[in-house]
């Protein structure tokens, strides 16, 4: 089944030969732009969004970008698709050892397209590959079939903070060809994300891999969650990070400066002498640690900025401040 | 079983993980078509642990654990490897999926 080429580059409205910088800063925009909760039509606003968290997920990774570049070289808006030979998508299709046999399987509703799937999917980048293959008919003697349990299949699913924070039910759409009738088969069901699930965890849903042979079970689908890159703030665990831009003269006088979290605006107090690159700690904002209600921290880093252009009296203030500073940031203790 | 099939008023299935549910040596090995002795062996060797330590907890695995044994099945099965090759590649894995999401992390996700 043929896919349809992503035009990432357009989706992002950036340049092929954009720095990573400038992905960042598109990303950035536009993801505030469409974010669910601020937008005004929702249900346009989230397809958008996850559009751009797919592109910012391959152009915002140098490996990914660079894969992407040599799979699109030859691609033109309007001419259908065709991978380049050796470039055969990874997921998406399962292989029987001797290559004889193949079934494709397509999602839906996990925010991520087929072409994604396809060339950018699956965990710990191509290693998956590895057991990617049907497992081989194990003791075949005499032609005897044995029941065999299906093969497990595993799909990404993107899964945005709020959903992380609150949980939520997605509806999963599973399209499988049999290899052996050769129909199409599609399965929908439901699957509950709940609360505090971490990037890179499974969830399991028990039945739904490949078929099984020789009357044995199904195997199960692993839906492995990817946190939707957020405008706001980086995860690490259940640990939140806000990236604060401080002017020079606020980080060292202090102030309050009003900073975002996943739950409406906190004032935060930033003491006399904060240092770029310190880190301050809002207790309870980050995402569900378990069950049991608590949850992990926001940490707001700041990140001193200096002014890009001067006018005169500023210029002239700083003059002076070189002058009487007596600070040398390269003196030995 | 999990996740539990729950029927709900419309039709489609709903499938709920429950993040504390575990099973027992028995299921995990219903689960995953790995003899019982063998899910000892492969504990011994350090491939799979219980949720907590056997001597004391008892044997209850999780969905992780499940999804480790089939896939030393595989690695056993389909490459012929052995258990120190078999820890290698999975040990590899973890670290590669660890740095991975480390790197996520500095570039700004």
């Amino acid at each position: 089944m043929p896919v349809e080429f992503k035009d990432y580059y357009a989706i992002l409205g950036v340049p092929r030969d954009a720095t990573e910088e400038e992905i960042k800063k598109a990303f950035r925009k536009l993801a505030r732009q469409y974010h669910p909760d601020v937008a005004k039509d929702k249900k346009a606003a989230e397809e958008k969004f996850k559009e751009i968290n797919e592109a910012y997920e391959v152009l915002g990774d140098p490996a990914k970008r660079k894969r992407y570049d040599e799979l699109g070289a030859n691609w033109r808006a309007g001419v259908g698709f065709e991978p380049p030979p050796g470039w055969q998508g990874r997921a998406g299709r399962w292989t029987s050892p001797d290559g004889t046999e193949a079934f494709e399987f397509h999602f839906g509703g996990t925010g991520f397209s087929d072409f994604f799937e396809q060339f950018f999917g699956g965990g710990a980048a191509g290693f998956d590959e590895l057991f990617r293959q049907a497992r081989g008919r194990r003791g075949g003697f005499g032609g005897e079939t044995f029941a065999q349990r299906g093969e497990d299949i595993e799909g990404d699913i993107l899964v945005t903070l709020e959903e992380a924070l609150h949980g939520s039910v997605r509806s999963i759409s599973l399209q499988k060809t049999n290899p052996r009738t050769g129909q199409t088969e599609t399965h929908t069901f439901k699957v509950r994300i709940p609360p505090g699930v971490r990037d890179g965890q499974r969830i399991r849903v028990a039945g739904k891999g490949g078929e099984g042979s020789g009357g044995g079970p199904p195997g199960d689908l692993y839906l492995r969650v990817r946190l939707a890159a957020h405008p706001d703030f980086r995860v690490r665990g259940a640990d939140l990070y806000h990236d604060l831009e401080l002017a020079p003269w606020e980080a060292l006088l202090g102030c309050t400066v009003d900073v975002p979290t996943l739950d409406g605006k906190v004032t935060v107090r930033i003491p006399p002498g904060t240092n770029n690159g310190q880190r301050l700690r809002v207790r309870g904002r980050g995402l569900p640690l378990g069950p049991g209600g608590e949850r992990g921290d926001l940490y707001v880093v700041v990140n001193v900025v200096l002014p890009d252009r001067l006018t005169d009296e500023e210029r002239a203030l700083w003059e002076k401040l070189a002058r009487v500073s007596r600070f040398n940031p390269r003196s030995s203790p | 079983m999990n996740p539990a099939i729950v029927n709900t008023t419309r039709a489609l299935q709903l499938y709920e993980p429950h993040a504390d549910l575990l099973y027992t040596l028995e299921e995990a090995a219903h689960l995953t078509h790995v003899p019982r002795r063998w899910i000892a062996i492969y504990y011994l060797h350090g491939l799979v642990s219980p949720v907590r330590d056997p001597a004391t907890g008892g044997w209850f695995f999780n969905d992780d654990a499940i999804r480790r044994l089939r896939r030393i099945e595989q690695l056993r099965d389909q490459y012929g490897m052995n258990l120190a090759a078999i820890r290698l590649i999975l040990d590899l894995l973890a670290e590669v999926e660890r740095l991975q999401q480390e790197l996520r992390f500095w570039r700004g996700f």
